[in-house]
């Protein structure tokens, strides 16, 4: 236990003194929210008849709070950790966390927690302000009960989404060109992860793509679940379905991590 | 004109560079050719649902988000390769081999690099603006095109000035920070209707830090609906702005302090 604390410690230490550029980053993250509510304020606005109308069963306060959860999710648990993996293994890097008495997805991962309970402190003032600002739309949890099985779906998006970056981050021992697979995987999440326009709007066939992937229970369902439209028994098929992706991908790491490791040594010498 | 011949000079050298990585470059085209398709998917979804956006309809909407994405070409082509490596030359002592050379320093570190994966780019974001334009049933003479090219340009213009301003402020800063992401901020907020953002929002947006009218005045001059009064309070804008940025600029440089040695 120790020694998990000491690594995120030194995580701490290592993020403070980028403070500022946290905070940059963070109102670069945090801007499209503005865009986002004011267009679908628009949007409902000219689509007419006072607060009736619903698009993809939603209507305009919880599209806002859709947008609202989904920002606040993005920095809970955007996975990015991909990117950094990718320079590692580029420029020989991750020799050394071959040696250490951790496996290397220890040490990112929990970079990863460490860096996050630091910008999701100093995200909160912004998003505050956000809330502020959007008073009149958010909406509170369907169900105060919901609130502890919330915690579960999210704990388990963040296992996932964090696996599914990594997985890709360990494709650069074989592809020069990962660093794009990084920003197809960001797509995908966008798009079919409900982190760009909740999946109930999107066209039948898209959803019939988006219901095969893992990705639209990292942002789609808990934010389905907090506004209630996922309830009940789809609750528990939800996780079923995340910790099914994560056993997925924790047997892909560990085949991709043995293989990669041993190219890799061959490549580094 | 010799500033020209050093920039042509600069890009050949971009396009040399890039040539040696021949499948970074495609996949990079891919990417970014990706981005848009799926940018457009959201648009393309809400009007499966809705006529018109504050007002837009589709095809309005097409011409805006063209010029928008031209506006955004320009940015990932020039001014994020250039701008973005600013707040670097400072901390690492760098920016005193551009004061040395016998150029403008504002241009060369501005101009020095570009990204050509960008470039294609262009193409849909061209055929988005031409084909709304089309759809809308206008007819577009030379000189509405030649008018509408000037805007684009003055907003690009209006852009680069506010963006270099922002980073510039790194001279007094005298240290690594990623400055040049704070005013992309704004980039999203201009591929939008502005009337989203409310009377209050429009005004601060179009004239207080004029983001907006960077793509929503070329778009109105492309569909005929922007007065030449108009036009010209772009232009002169963007000159201004252009004065203001070397102005400030230079006035930075007097108070730099080099890293290096």
């Amino acid at each position: 236990m120790n020694r998990y604390l000491a690594i995120l410690r030194i995580t701490w230490q290592d993020r403070l003194a980028y403070r500022a550029e946290a905070i940059i980053w963070m109102l670069v993250d945090a801007s499209p929210l503005v865009v986002m509510a004011a267009m679908w304020i628009a949007i409902y606005g000219t689509a007419t008849g006072a607060g009736a109308v619903t698009l993809g069963g939603l209507d305009l306060r919880q599209m806002v709070t859709y947008y609202v959860l989904v920002t606040f999710l993005g920095i809970l648990i955007g996975a990015h950790s991909d990117m950094a993996i990718i320079e590692q293994i580029r420029d020989g890097l991750i020799a050394p966390f071959l040696l250490r008495p951790l496996p290397h997805i220890t040490f990112i991962l929990l970079e990863d927690i460490g860096w996050k309970t630091l910008t999701t402190g100093v995200f909160l003032p912004v998003f505050g302000l956000a809330l502020f600002w959007l008073r009149d739309y958010v909406l509170p949890p369907a169900d105060i009960a919901v609130v502890p099985l919330l915690v579960i779906t999210i704990a388990l998006s963040y296992v996932l989404f964090f696996l599914i970056a990594y997985l890709v981050g360990l494709c650069a021992f074989w592809m020069q060109e990962a660093m794009s697979l990084a920003h197809v995987k960001d797509l995908l999440v966008m798009l079919l992860g409900g982190a760009m326009l909740p999946t109930s709007v999107l066209p039948d066939w898209m959803q019939a793509v988006a219901m095969a992937l893992p990705f639209r229970t990292i942002y789609a369902l808990p934010a389905g679940i907090y506004l209630g439209q996922v309830r009940g028994w789809e609750i528990v098929q939800g996780w079923a379905t995340q910790v099914a992706w994560i056993a997925v991908a924790y047997v892909t790491y560990r085949v991709m991590w043995r293989a990669g490791t041993r190219r890799f040594a061959l490549v580094g010498g | 004109m010799r500033y020209l011949r050093v920039w042509l000079f600069f890009i050949k050298t971009a396009i040399i560079r890039t040539l040696e990585f021949r499948a970074d470059f495609v996949a990079w085209m891919i990417i970014n050719l990706l981005w848009m398709v799926f940018q457009l998917t959201f648009f393309w979804v809400v009007y499966q649902h809705t006529d018109a956006i504050a007002g837009w309809n589709a095809d309005q909407l097409r011409v805006l988000l063209g010029t928008g994405y031209l506006l955004e070409f320009a940015v990932w082509t020039f001014g994020y390769p250039n701008l973005g490596r600013i707040s670097g030359y400072v901390s690492r002592g760098e920016l005193d081999l551009f004061l040395l050379k016998p150029l403008n320093s504002q241009f060369h570190v501005s101009f020095k690099r570009m990204s050509p994966h960008n470039v294609p780019s262009v193409a849909p974001a061209a055929l988005l603006v031409i084909t709304g334009v089309q759809a809308l049933g206008i007819q577009v003479d030379l000189l509405t095109a030649a008018v509408y090219l000037a805007l684009v340009g003055a907003g690009m213009a209006i852009f680069y000035s506010l963006w270099f301003m922002s980073v510039t402020t790194v001279i007094w800063l005298q240290r690594c920070i990623n400055i040049q992401e704070l005013f992309l901020v704004a980039l999203p907020a201009q591929k939008v209707p502005p009337e989203v953002y409310g009377l209050l929002g429009r005004f601060v947006l179009t004239f207080v830090v004029p983001v907006a009218m960077v793509t929503v005045f070329p778009t109105q001059a492309a569909m005929g609906l922007l007065s030449p009064q108009m036009a010209g309070v772009m232009v002169a804008t963007a000159a201004v702005l252009l004065w203001l940025s070397s102005r400030l600029w230079t006035f930075a440089l007097r108070g730099y302090v080099s890293a290096s040695s």
